[in-house]
């Protein structure tokens, strides 16, 4: 009996010893792939800088439009000579199969520099291609002064609004254009605080992207509004 | 009982997936592409080769008793490292696979090599065998993969091999297609082989 | 509330484990030769699952994240898996032995059963509350044991089924499954998520 109880602690301490070594090894470039996996959202979608927006990025607690309970959003926030460019941040819409999670970059007009697809579980061959850059560059330079808008909404062509939809899939291009409306909505009504704190430098709470805590923890890379799926 | 045997049975007469039915789970989710079968099929290889290189040389320590929790453990430690190791160096592959680099753990090819093989024979045969399964496993995934990224995507390993007339059957991506192709694979090797199905 | 029942009816039915997931496949097509030993692995599951799912939810939140030891999560996570199914196991045999009678033959098999592991890992990785958890082992073991029950529903009747030699036993399984898995396909897109 003691055998047994000893063979099996020499088993598991000598695993989580192993562990906690490779885990000491791996912990800073997983979580530099974490930063830089951000950082190319952010440079995709946000007008040209020269700051650091991921390093510097803002956490907002912003309350949506129409609800009540706030949330927070983490903004990155493109500089150039240290005046503000742009504002880059996740938002989430409802698609076919989930959530789709879209980077959305808006300059401080509140027009549409770019939008990259994060996340999604959408149909493969189908819906699937809102993440190719065709798809995408369709928001480029809309925002909610300059497009037909249904409900107050960038909305798809077949919903009356001016934004083309992909072939066999209307569902996943019209939850793109939701999750992109309600960032627009969320810009345009935290614009003067976003930059306000932008100015004063990085908030106290943002000490850089937080390693994470598992293997698993970096599946979901940028938190925004509720959990995935 | 050569080592070349040790080695070479994994891949055709024993092969893990396609004749004793084993690591099924993986083998549907992942192979919607047949890269991702050779990023899966590797990480399993090395958990394998690894489980059976410790095992094998601690089979006469470990007390029979206790022995399944502690093939476990060391299994479950291999995972880890893999699990880590992708995602610092292979974060794309690993986001792919997703759940599905921690599941090797309860993938009954490993479990099922250490019980029967790596626990009660030497340490190079153990490497070998391990080897061999892991590689017989990597290929079925790529055969797999492969199959249905041509059906479904019209290319493989990214390289278009379709014509332009060819609309790719994106159901072969969806999880009706990989029921349909694993289905079909096993059939096709019990016709070749003239096994019959049980 | 309202979310509690989209993460039910998402488990059960949307993304239904094996048929979605791929998620315990081997007991889906080992254990699905008959519609009544397909019951009694079916409840062994969703017991275990539920269980399960509250276990290592608690040990990730109150023990793992605290000690910022989370990259021993699959390690934990795995041990207390076989150690609840073994526990299980031994509280049935002596308080129910009638239940024990009738689910005790599958429990071993749980452990391996990837379905629960992959369960456990899906809660970390969604960040599910102690709730939720609850309410996703519970909805993934009924969705696991209804494409069970169907399933060896299906295969009593192919028993009688002439069937090409090299086609009998799995592979006519699988390409049942797939049709299986055409028709949850359906499903998608049933709720706003």
């Amino acid at each position: 009996m003691g055998r047994l109880i000893i063979s099996l602690a020499v088993a598991c301490f000598a695993a989580a010893f192993g562990l906690a070594l490779v885990n000491a090894v791996t912990e800073a470039p997983i979580a530099e792939q974490r930063r830089l996996e951000v950082l190319r959202a952010v440079e995709e979608t946000l007008p040209p800088f020269d700051n650091d927006p991921v390093g510097e990025a803002l956490h907002m607690p912003v309350i949506p439009p129409g609800e009540e309970v706030p949330e927070t959003v983490t903004v990155y926030v493109g500089e150039r000579g240290e005046e503000p460019t742009g504002v880059a941040f996740a938002v989430k819409g409802e698609g076919y199969g989930g959530f789709i999670t879209v980077m959305l970059g808006v300059d401080l007009q509140g027009v549409i520099s770019g939008i990259q697809i994060l996340e999604h579980l959408e149909t493969p061959g189908l819906g699937a291609n809102i993440e190719k850059s065709s798809f995408t560059v369709r928001f480029k330079g809309k925002s909610l002064e300059n497009s037909r808008l249904v409900a107050g909404n960038l909305a798809v062509i077949n919903d009356g609004g001016d934004i083309d939809a992909l072939t066999g899939a209307t569902i996943s291009p019209r939850g793109v254009a939701a999750g992109v409306s309600w960032g627009l909505k969320i810009f345009s009504e935290y614009r003067g605080r976003i930059l306000e704190e932008a100015r004063e430098g990085p908030s106290p709470a943002s000490t850089g992207t937080e390693p994470g805590t598992g293997p698993d923890a970096g599946q979901e890379p940028i938190p925004v509004r509720g959990e995935d799926r | 009982m050569s080592l070349w045997h040790e080695f070479n049975k994994g891949i055709v007469s024993r092969n893990p997936l396609l004749r004793l039915v084993l690591g099924m789970c993986p083998a549907l989710a992942v192979t919607t592409a047949a890269a991702n079968g050779v990023a899966m099929g590797l990480a399993a290889t090395f958990v394998l080769v690894c489980s059976n290189f410790v095992i094998a040389v601690f089979r006469k320590a470990i007390p029979p008793a206790v022995r399944i929790p502690i093939f476990i453990v060391v299994i479950a430690s291999f995972v880890t490292v893999i699990d880590l190791v992708m995602n610092a160096f292979a974060h794309e592959m690993h986001k792919v696979l997703g759940l599905f680099v921690p599941l090797i753990v309860v993938n009954c090819i490993i479990l099922g090599r250490a019980e029967a093989y790596a626990s009660r024979n030497p340490v190079l045969a153990s490497i070998l065998d391990g080897l061999g399964m892991g590689i017989g496993f990597t290929l079925a995934l790529v055969v797999l993969g492969g199959i249905r990224e041509m059906l479904g995507n019209g290319t493989i390993f990214g390289v278009s091999v379709v014509t332009a007339a060819y609309e790719p059957a994106i159901i072969m991506l969806l999880p009706p297609g990989a029921f349909l192709a694993l289905g079909l694979l096993l059939g096709a090797m019990n016709k070749l082989t003239g096994v019959e199905g049980s | 509330m309202g979310e509690l029942f989209v993460i039910f009816v998402a488990a059960v039915l949307v993304n239904n484990f094996v048929l979605a997931r791929f998620l315990g496949i081997c007991p889906f097509l080992g254990v699905s030769k008959k519609v009544e030993t397909a019951f009694g692995m079916g409840m062994a599951v969703i017991f275990v699952m539920t269980l399960a799912s509250v276990g290592t939810i608690l040990l990730y939140n109150y023990v793992l994240v605290p000690l910022n030891l989370g990259f021993l999560q699959i390690v934990a996570f795995i041990l207390v898996i076989a150690s609840l199914v073994q526990f299980v196991e031994t509280v049935l045999r002596k308080t129910v032995p009638a239940l024990y009678k009738a689910l005790g033959i599958y429990l071993p098999l749980i452990t391996t059963n990837c379905a629960i592991l992959g369960l456990a890992l899906l809660n970390v990785m969604k960040s599910y509350n102690f709730l939720k958890s609850v309410i996703f082992g519970l909805g993934a073991g009924i969705g696991f044991t209804l494409a069970l029950l169907i399933m060896s529903g299906i295969r009593e009747r192919l028993e009688f089924a002439d069937v090409p030699k090299s086609l009998r036993g799995v592979p006519i399984a699988l390409i049942t499954a797939s049709l299986l898995s055409i028709a949850f396909l359906g499903f998608t897109g049933l709720i706003k998520m």
